[in-house]
């Protein structure tokens, strides 16, 4: 190929260009494709009554402003939804990893009478659909009196049996000779797992924290069932209310579609390689 | 799994030996250990206790509550009121509704399937390549993954509305949301959008397994891009791609939120979805029970689904 290329300098500067653009069509491609967040992003800062209809891009720039975000910031609580958002998914992040590093290093390190077994009932609780326990899980939390409390959004979603497995995976794959040195040096079970398990075990858990991110931020169903007041709703409850209302208001609801997207968004983008090996790894043999 | 498992077993055969020569040492010693044995198994109980409390009390119980409920009728707060047998399969089943609910979805859920396998399909083999700057269009081809329904629902209310974006490109007057040919369209397109990026994803992953020297084997044959894809990136993605396929038919049977939002109610002609009638019997009608037996209903479908996954991909997929 190259030999080739060398001997005919014309035809490679023309393939070079046809990659150039390529390249240009693919990130066009990419343009087109995230439309719905442009549309969201540009239509916010025009004013509701431009927005029945298409307006061109003069009007859209000539009536800038900041209206819609001004009424949205005025009329509704933002950054008490976000800091729910935000109190959920740092309860459930943390639940799901303190519980799961120490349920999946019994599993990978320990030995103990049932193990299998116990190690089987993980594997089917993930397999039950979580739709289907919404609604007695529902009734067992509005029966502890838990509704509209930090406590209920979160107490359903405190393990992950994903996140055993994931973690389990990766205690597994760590040295042994290494847990040997530290046994014959007199380092104990706890103290191994603090010291040495969890921290080689980064990459993991923050490909999985950066997950659950994501997907608590975004959780709707859960939320719109325990949230019953106004105040303890999140991000996704208080913008959704925004869009259903009677009458149209387009500006404001695409400025409530802003602030709802950004977060996760911005997360997305610094921390997406971390989110990918963590969806690419163990789901799919091959 | 087998092989995890052999190799723990293993290790904990070398931490074995290194007990059984300290047993050799003096006999004291080996009570000690046992007895260290026995205290290592009691701290493995209590690791794990957090998570199986936690499991029975959140996934377990519900699940049987669930089926226990469904021989009852419930009161408007779900305490069970009266004990009546199977008659309420009998009522559902008489009635039809869960049929057409069966039917909606499965509609539903093909129709989702097939958009969002086609378009992550398209993207992925856009970036198979990697090249200077795939990563930002990259980036942009997955970001649908960042993105939650309801902000999407927003701007599908804006350009499909009555006095929206698409009816003033086309200065038509057509209610795109209202009307019962173009609202099912205009659905999946949205949720093929939200669904698209994990299966882009996956199916990358798969094309980007493909190894360079075959690649350059076809390029010297001359193929072009299209041989290329049929012939050589889909085979060697078969696993990923049917991944994809079964994927993106659970999700589908799980989502439910763009209908509720696009239409602001769950109980929409033709949409009657099963998880969307599990709400609006269940928080909307107050008929825990009924919400109950489709949820049995949407387990039934979701475990008949997996079944077919397995025994296909014992007969169709290759492993390399």
């Amino acid at each position: 190929m190259t030999n080739e290329r060398a001997k005919r300098p014309g035809r490679a500067k023309s393939m070079k260009k046809r990659e150039r653009a390529g390249v240009w069509i693919k990130l066009l491609i990419g343009v087109c494709f995230i439309t719905p967040v442009l549309i969201a992003l540009v239509f916010s800062f025009a004013p509701n009554e431009k927005l029945y209809g298409v307006p061109t891009i003069g009007t859209l720039i000539e009536s800038f402003t900041f209206e819609n975000y001004r009424w949205v910031f005025y009329n509704i609580p933002v950054f008490k939804y976000l800091s729910n958002s935000l109190q959920m998914c740092v309860v459930i992040i943390l639940a799901q990893t303190v519980l799961g590093c120490l349920a999946a290093y019994a599993f990978s390190n320990l030995r103990f009478r049932g193990k299998d077994v116990l190690f089987q009932v993980i594997l089917i609780a993930m397999m039950v659909p979580g739709e289907v326990c919404t609604i007695a899980n529902f009734l067992t939390v509005r029966n502890m009196g838990l509704i509209s409390t930090l406590g209920g959004l979160t107490i359903t979603s405190l393990v992950s049996c994903h996140a055993i497995f994931m973690l389990r995976q990766s205690f597994k794959s760590l040295p042994k000779e290494m847990r040997e040195a530290a046994t014959l040096d007199g380092c104990g079970e706890f103290r191994y797992m603090l010291q040495f398990a969890i921290p080689l075990s980064v990459p993991t858990i923050s490909s999985l924290a950066i997950t659950t991110f994501i997907g608590v931020y975004n959780m709707y169903l859960w939320p719109l069932l325990i949230s019953r007041s106004p105040d303890m709703y999140t991000v996704q409850i208080g913008m959704s209310l925004l869009i259903s209302q009677e009458v149209p208001t387009y500006g404001r609801s695409m400025a409530g579609a802003v602030l709802c997207m950004f977060i996760p968004i911005i997360v997305f983008v610094i921390f997406q390689s971390y989110m990918i090996k963590g969806m690419t790894k163990g789901a799919v043999k091959g | 799994m087998i092989d995890d498992t052999l190799q723990g077993q293993s290790f904990t055969h070398t931490s074995e030996r290194i007990m059984g020569s300290m047993e050799n040492f003096d006999s004291q010693s080996a009570a000690l250990a046992g007895r260290r044995r026995h205290r290592r198994e009691n701290w493995a109980y209590l690791f794990i206790l957090p998570v199986m409390l936690a499991l029975s009390a959140f996934t377990f119980y519900p699940f049987l509550r669930g089926i226990y409920l469904t021989l009852f009728v419930t009161d408007k707060i779900g305490n069970t009121a009266k004990f009546v047998g199977f008659s309420n399969y009998e009522r559902i089943w008489k009635s039809g509704a869960l049929m057409e609910s069966m039917g909606d979805t499965l509609k539903y859920a093909l129709a989702i399937c097939a958009g969002t396998f086609l378009l992550a399909l398209v993207l992925a083999y856009l970036c198979v390549d990697k090249k200077k700057g795939s990563r930002i269009y990259q980036t942009m081809y997955s970001m649908p993954l960042a993105i939650a329904t309801a902000p999407i629902a927003a701007v599908g209310t804006y350009i499909f509305g009555k006095y929206g974006m698409l009816n003033g490109l086309l200065g038509t007057n057509v209610t795109w949301l209202g009307n019962e040919h173009t609202k099912f369209i205009c659905l999946v397109i949205l949720v093929c959008w939200c669904n698209c990026g994990s299966s882009f994803i996956y199916l990358l992953v798969g094309f980007r397994n493909v190894p360079d020297e075959l690649i350059e084997c076809a390029n010297i044959d001359g193929a072009n891009a299209f041989v290329k894809f049929f012939k050589i990136y889909l085979p060697i993605a078969s696993p990923q791609v049917f991944y994809v396929i079964f994927l993106n038919i659970l999700t589908a049977f799980k989502s439910f939120t763009m209908i509720k939002m696009l239409f602001n109610s769950t109980n929409e002609p033709g949409l009657r979805v099963l998880n969307s009638q599990i709400y609006q019997m269940g928080f909307v009608q107050n008929r825990f029970e009924t919400a109950c037996i489709y949820a049995l209903a949407l387990c039934l479908l979701i475990f008949l689904v997996t079944r077919i996954q397995f025994i296909l991909e014992k007969r169709m997929v290759h492993y390399q």
